[in-house]
């Protein structure tokens, strides 16, 4: 974000006088397009549908505090004078409800078009700009981005208005996202007390504003108008120093102020539900009585509640509400900046006025990474490139639900089933070790299930049963179909070891996904020096491919060790952890690349005995579990540090991971 | 005394205490008993007095304790392995240790590597390190199974 | 919450449906049957064996669903609803008084002999329990259903989800989530009012701020109810009887409700004191 304005010059600007703005209102529909703008409802001003100048909020302006909003008369004929709205652009952009899928006639999931009204978002603000900028960029980024945003953004025309007044609450100085316009706008509109300045900046306003008819603005009402907005910046000052903010807040996840912040924060999800560049949704599922069909629909969710950091088997990532709070201030101030490039907070000071108990950002910014102690940077390692195996992965339209026959369904443990999947999908066949899919049946929820096997005409997958939709999944008979969106994720880069040494540690279900990679190194074996092959489980009942492993034991060029976490006396092999079958080997690690899938707890443990045998943590790969709703980095739930586990992962180096693989919370 | 150590068991003992002095080695040695366990000999039992502190060179045993009607396996141990670290405690074993193998142990008396360790603050050291290893990693092998007790369910 | 296989066992046949009640006003019943056309659907779908609002039948099980209304307030309920509980595969409980104890559970911070004698003119008469309590605090609850009265929504959505054997859709998320999600303006920072949006579970649609009220807090402490925190911010300038009263509602004797109620000197009102009444029966 550039805070320069654009300089206005007389020639480049028009005048628009007062009395002349429905003209503005009739060119935008006669454009097509319905007019989204301010106006009073409900004791302050928000964002709906304008059908006539009278509509806006005129004479009234917004006094802002912590946990408080007033509106107040002025007695002003200005139209924009209010300050921000309490909702949001993205309630238009990026809306709180969308339908996702449905059931088609052959009972199978497809993906639900999108379906856009043309619309003229009226009175932008300079924040409000940065903020739509920085949520486009991240739902049009992802293999093939958010297909409703794309058109819903494609179908708007946005007129924005530069801040003449300011609030307590606003702070887009220290962000630099305003209060100057700066770009994303069609139009920008400055309000003096006869009229309104104005540019077009794209073809498209330079239609709109062509039909207005006005005359040029004068060197005199352009000076006016940047004197304004010059005004408003130094009004607001520079309330939260966010040099090195990023690096500070970074430094400090064991702050105390984290536990303290949480005996105020209610965890309400007002914050994040008004703030303009929060972009997280979740996917809700319903159905017919019967469960022949159903629909999903995504729906605005946030980091503060306790579902969103949920997982298979009700496990939780962010059980405490400090987890949470930590999570969306860090994500907004600092890993954002490590993510997207850019700032997650536009300064729109939103979360602090709509609190209910008036915590504010800035205040705790200070307290928690204060200016001045700012310490050495931690930089993270720097993100791995999509697709990191040199097979360039299949291009996949995220979106797009393929059907796949069921041909087999085997039993591998009281709660663990293999399917295999039959389908001639090329994307599909060309699944790689590590990647996922994204499994839907109507009226089900939509887990991601990592793919177990790849065959030359299907795929297995192992499905542990562990809430409704697995137990669905895993109750599938042969003739049965599924509907499949995938592959998803980056693979295990099998490629990297070859030359070298191969270590495979499985903790109980985590040898599912990393089944196909025993699958490719046998096939290229002669590719890699020693192979050895760790597999832990919880008891001799629940371990998984039990007569492949015996088959390879029986091989002279693997090392094949099990163990159980309790035996039982017909047990006769090891007893204990996974850790325990490499602690005391013979072997080094320097030559070694290890793959790593299990709970997260038995991977923290495999990592660290590793190094300890010398595997470097740039060689040692683990795959992480999260809460993935969308598979493809745009619903914002797997976001960890500066990742999104579906799309960067879920296979991560222990190095590129740093701190967030082995900070509780995260 | 020296000329009575066996080279062996010297070897041993580096072997099994890496942080050792080289010069420590020797006095270690000295009161080591290279012991040959068939399968299914005790080397401990739970309740008992701690006899030993042992290293495994060969073979595997078990760690077991009584529960129920059979002996319950905790843990199988392997070479490099140490077990018996109450001995340098109040001295009364908290499980059973059987070899499961025919297997290789070295084993030291608790009245002689007590008074090893009083004498010699390198032995102390090394023997200390060696067994709280043993014991962290027991613990973190605890703990993820208390995970597993009490956690949900791990993967899907 | 809802067990993972519960659903799916009871999907094989036609499950074994019942209603019952305790202590409660019968509305959270009747909002099943205001389901209207779902309901004959439902009933295609299932055997309702026990519906006291309903149908005159009585049926001591065995129930796969069993609906219950109301709170334990009496010797002879806190024995039949173990019996049932032994009857039942899937329990759950409907609104505010089964799951909290309901607005009667104020009773429990008064002195119940004086609370019957102001009520009854023959106390000795009825046998009641000195506190009313909810269904967990007697037997084990597979599900919850909240609100005073239940949400027609949250019903047809649990029950469509069993009878699908999915997860029902039953968040456990602010009342301010669905707040925001309609574009109702938050009645708390724009009028000051009282709102318990924040600390209670959602599932209403946010029905009060909708209509510019307060959220009185119907539907209980979500997860994390941080009670403590909001009433700290709301004695700014309210008195301590102002915030006890917030709280002394439906729900208030679910326990992140009932500390701020103890921390602010016990419920308000005219249950305050063991207040006789005058006459001859006195």
């Amino acid at each position: 974000m550039t805070t320069n304005a654009i300089l206005p010059t007389e020639t480049e600007q028009a005048f628009l006088p007062r009395e002349r703005l429905p003209s503005l209102l009739e060119a935008l529909r006669r454009d097509g397009r319905t007019i989204i703008g301010p106006m009073v409802r409900e004791g302050a001003v928000v964002y709906d549908e304008i059908r006539d100048t009278s509509d806006l909020p005129i004479g009234w302006r917004s006094d802002t505090a912590p946990g408080r909003y007033r509106l107040e008369e002025t007695g002003s004929a200005r139209a924009f004078d209010y300050g921000l709205g309490v909702s949001t652009w993205k309630r238009f952009a990026h809306p709180p409800r969308v339908p996702l899928t449905t059931t088609d006639p052959d009972g199978m999931v497809a993906a639900v078009e999108p379906d856009v009204p043309r619309v003229a978002y009226l009175g932008v603000r300079g924040c409000e700009l940065a903020a739509l900028g920085i949520q486009e960029r991240i739902l049009r980024a992802g293999p093939a981005g958010d297909a409703d945003h794309v058109a819903r953004r494609d179908a708007a025309l946005v007129v924005a208005v530069e801040c003449a007044v300011a609030m307590s609450t606003c702070f887009c100085t220290s962000t630099e996202t305003g209060p100057e316009v700066a770009d994303g706008a069609d139009i920008v509109l400055a309000e003096l007390d006869d009229g309104f300045t104005v540019r077009a900046i794209t073809p498209a306003g330079e239609r709109i504003v062509g039909q207005l008819g006005c005359n040029g603005a004068t060197r005199a009402q352009v000076g006016a108008a940047a004197h304004q907005v010059a005004a408003v910046r130094s009004w607001i000052g520079y309330p939260l120093p966010t040099d090195g903010l990023a690096e500070r807040l970074r430094a400090v996840p064991d702050h105390p102020r984290w536990d303290e912040i949480a005996e105020r924060c209610l965890a309400c999800t007002n914050c994040t539900l008004v703030c303009p560049t929060c972009f997280c949704t979740s996917v809700a599922v319903s159905s017919d009585l019967d469960g022949t069909t159903g629909a999903t629909e995504r729906v605005w969710d946030s980091c503060f509640t306790l579902g969103f950091g949920r997982v298979a088997g009700d496990a939780n990532f962010r059980p405490r509400v400090a987890d949470r709070y930590r999570q969306w201030l860090t994500h907004k101030f600092s890993s954002w900046w490590d993510q997207f490039g850019s700032t997650g907070c536009v300064g729109c000071g939103r979360c602090i006025t709509w609190c209910p108990v008036g915590i504010d950002v800035r205040e705790e910014l200070i307290a928690i990474a204060p200016p001045g102690a700012a310490p050495a940077p931690i930089p993270w390692p720097p993100a791995p490139p999509l697709g990191h195996a040199p097979t360039p992965l299949a291009t996949v339209d995220p979106a797009r639900y393929v059907a796949v026959g069921v041909s087999g369904a085997r039993r591998e443990t009281a709660d663990t089933m293999t399917l295999a999947l039959e389908t001639d999908d090329p994307a599909l066949l060309a699944s790689r070790p590590g990647q996922f899919v994204m499994v839907a049946r109507p009226a089900q929820a939509v887990p991601p299930i990592s793919i177990s096997r790849i065959r030359p005409a299907g795929l297995d997958l192992t499905i542990r049963d562990v809430g409704p939709a697995t137990a669905a999944l895993a109750q599938s008979q042969p003739g049965d179909r599924l509907s499949l969106r995938g592959p998803l994720g980056r693979p295990w880069p099998i490629d990297g070891a070859f030359g070298g040494d191969i270590a495979i540690v499985a903790g109980g279900i985590g040898l599912a996904p990393l089944r196909p990679v025993i699958d490719e190194v046998l096939r290229e074996r002669h590719r890699f020096g020693a192979v050895r092959i760790y597999v832990g489980a919880r008891t001799p009942r629940d371990r998984l491919f039990v007569a492949e492993l015996t088959g390879l034991r029986g091989r002279i060029d693997l090392e094949v060790e099990e163990i159980v976490d309790r035996g039982g006396p017909e047990w006769l092999g090891r007893v204990g952890v996974v850790t325990q079958l490499f602690e005391h080997a013979a072997w080094t690690g320097e030559h070694t690349t290890a793959f790593v899938c299990g709970p997260d707890r038995m991977m923290q443990a495999a990592a660290r005995t590793l190094a300890s045998r010398g595997v470097a943590p740039e060689r040692t790969w683990v795959t992480l579990e999260r809460n993935m709703a969308c598979g493809v980095g745009l619903c914002g739930h797997c976001q960890l540090g500066p990742y999104f586990v579906c799309r960067d992962g879920p296979v991560f180096s222990v190095a590129e991971l740093g701190d967030t693989f082995t900070v509780e919370g995260r | 005394m020296n000329h009575r150590v066996d080279p062996e068991i010297v070897d041993l003992v580096g072997r099994m205490l890496p942080h050792l002095p080289a010069t420590s080695r020797r006095t270690l040695a000295a009161i080591g008993h290279d012991e040959r366990p068939s399968a299914g000999v005790y080397l401990m039992r739970q309740g008992r007095p701690t006899l030993d502190t042992g290293f495994i060179i060969e073979g595997r045993v078990a760690v077991r304790d009584h529960i129920g009607p059979d002996d319950v396996t905790l843990m199988t141990l392997e070479p490099g392995d140490v077990f018996g670290w109450s001995a340098v405690l109040d001295g009364i074993s908290t499980a059973s240790i059987v070899a499961l193998d025919d297997a290789r142990v070295l084993l030291f008396e608790r009245a002689g590597l007590l008074s090893a360790i009083e004498g010699d603050k390198g032995i102390a050291a090394a023997v200390y390190h060696r067994l709280l290893e043993a014991v962290a990693s027991r613990l973190d092998a605890t703990r993820l199974l208390m995970r597993d007790v009490y956690g949900p369910g791990n993967r899907a | 919450m809802l067990t993972a296989s519960t659903p799916l066992q009871i999907t094989r046949r036609r499950p074994r449906i019942g209603v019952v009640k305790f202590a409660s006003c019968d509305g959270c019943q009747l909002t099943l049957l205001d389901l209207e056309d779902d309901l004959l659907a439902i009933a295609d779908r299932v055997d309702i064996v026990e519906f006291a609002e309903a149908t005159s039948k009585r049926s001591s099980g065995p129930f796969d669903i069993l609906f219950v209304e109301g709170s334990i307030s009496t010797p002879e309920q806190a024995d039949e609803i173990v019996h049932l509980r032994a009857a039942t595969t899937t329990l759950v409980t409907i609104g505010a008084c089964a799951t909290a104890g309901g607005i009667q559970a104020l009773r429990n911070w008064a002195d119940h002999d004086a609370v019957r004698s102001l009520v009854y003119p023959h106390p000795e008469y009825v046998e009641s329990l000195a506190t009313a309590t909810p269904i967990a605090d007697h037997v084990a609850v597979d599900a919850e259903l909240r609100g005073c009265p239940i949400s027609p929504d949250q019903l047809r959505e649990f029950v469509t989800a069993v009878l699908a054997g999915r997860r029902a859709n039953l968040p456990d998320e602010a009342v301010c989530a669905e707040c925001k999600r309609r574009g109702v303006v938050c009645v708390a920072v724009v009028d000051g009012m009282t709102c318990l949006g924040p600390v209670t579970r959602s599932g209403c649609g946010a029905l009060c701020p909708a209509y510019g009220r307060g959220c009185y807090g119907c539907f209980g402490p979500r997860e994390a109810a941080n009670g403590a925190g909001l009433a700290t911010w709301l004695e700014r300038d309210r008195s301590p009887s102002d915030v006890a009263r917030a709280f002394a509602l439906f729900d208030a004797w679910s326990p992140p409700f009932r500390r701020v109620i103890d921390a602010n000197g016990g419920p308000p009102g005219p249950i305050d004191g063991p207040a006789r009444r005058e006459g001859p029966d006195a």
